[in-house]
């Protein structure tokens, strides 16, 4: 079988499990979750944008970024695994669903290259911190990233969002 | 890394001419009476599939109403509807052609009307949508 029939049948098989099912069938379960995910991203994607936002020396141009860094992630990290958690719940409730929308294939996409970019700024850039920490202005390399940064998560709420409009 | 770059674009690309989010044809209210095949009372759409024997409406049609909250307060509930019940629903079509269809109301045996969300009557006794 192909791969992708293969992960349709996958998918059909877990939107089916008792878990996902109960998950749908009750009231305020699914409500309660999509709240969860949507509100974990104030945490995740709000701080990210704040160090992006200090990469780019558009705020907070007086502090270190290792400063900023700092304050953020203790909060953004926890932030992000609630958000990760939770989405993967929504996803095993409607995994058929969702493998089938163009909207949510480019939101993983957009997901994956996030996350390669975040991992790209922590080798390339991150070691490095020191020599740039408290200039206003960054490395044009690390500016760069944080500008992907930024238009990655926009577009990746964007698609979130609209894969609920597509049946 | 690279592998799971190409796997995403593996799964991105096939469907990039998948049909648009201007799904269902609002101004069009179809009658489609048939047989219950399944009716799913669940989160984050209720489900109605309904058979369709004959006509030019004939064949399966998936009708897609609203979360069981929204629903529940127009009347419905999880035994409105079971698999091989006799349904009249009235909804919006696909524009694509594709069976799927926006549940407008369910015209019950006893007269009533169990609508999909609230719903403004028309000049003819039914209700707009929106």
């Amino acid at each position: 079988m192909p791969f992708q029939a293969q992960l349709q049948v996958w998918f059909h098989w877990l939107q089916n499990t008792p878990f996902a099912t109960n998950i749908r069938q009750a009231d305020l379960l699914f409500p309660l979750i999509e709240g969860t995910h949507i509100l974990a991203l104030s945490f995740s994607v709000g701080l990210i944008v704040m160090l992006d936002l200090r990469l780019l020396s558009l705020a907070f141009r007086g502090e270190a970024v290792s400063k900023v860094m700092h304050q953020v992630m203790p909060w953004a990290l926890p932030g992000f695994a609630v958000m990760f958690v939770s989405g993967i719940v929504l996803f095993i409730t409607q995994a058929e669903k969702a493998y089938s929308n163009t909207f949510f294939r480019f939101k993983i996409l957009f997901l994956i290259l996030a996350g390669l970019n975040a991992l790209f700024y922590q080798l390339k850039f991150y070691p490095h911190m020191k020599e740039w920490d408290t200039a206003p202005s960054v490395p044009g390399g690390a500016r760069l990233t944080a500008g992907l940064s930024l238009f990655l998560w926009v577009a990746i709420i964007a698609l979130g969002r609209t894969m609920a409009y597509e049946l | 890394m690279k592998t799971v770059l190409t796997i995403a674009l593996g799964l991105a690309l096939p469907l990039l001419a998948h049909h648009s989010f201007a799904m269902f044809d609002m101004n069009k209210d179809v009658t489609y009476t048939g047989t219950v095949v399944e009716y799913r009372w669940e989160n984050p759409h209720s489900h109605i599939v309904v058979k369709v024997e004959d006509g030019p409406n004939a064949g399966t049609w998936d009708v897609e109403g609203g979360s069981t909250a929204i629903m529940g307060r127009q009347g419905w509930s999880r035994v409105t509807f079971k698999a091989g019940d006799k349904a009249t629903l009235i909804g919006h079509p696909m524009r694509d052609g594709t069976k799927g269809v926006s549940l407008f109301y369910a015209q019950m045996l006893d007269g009533k009307r169990l609508y999909h969300d609230i719903a403004r009557p028309k000049a003819d006794g039914a209700a707009s949508a929106q």
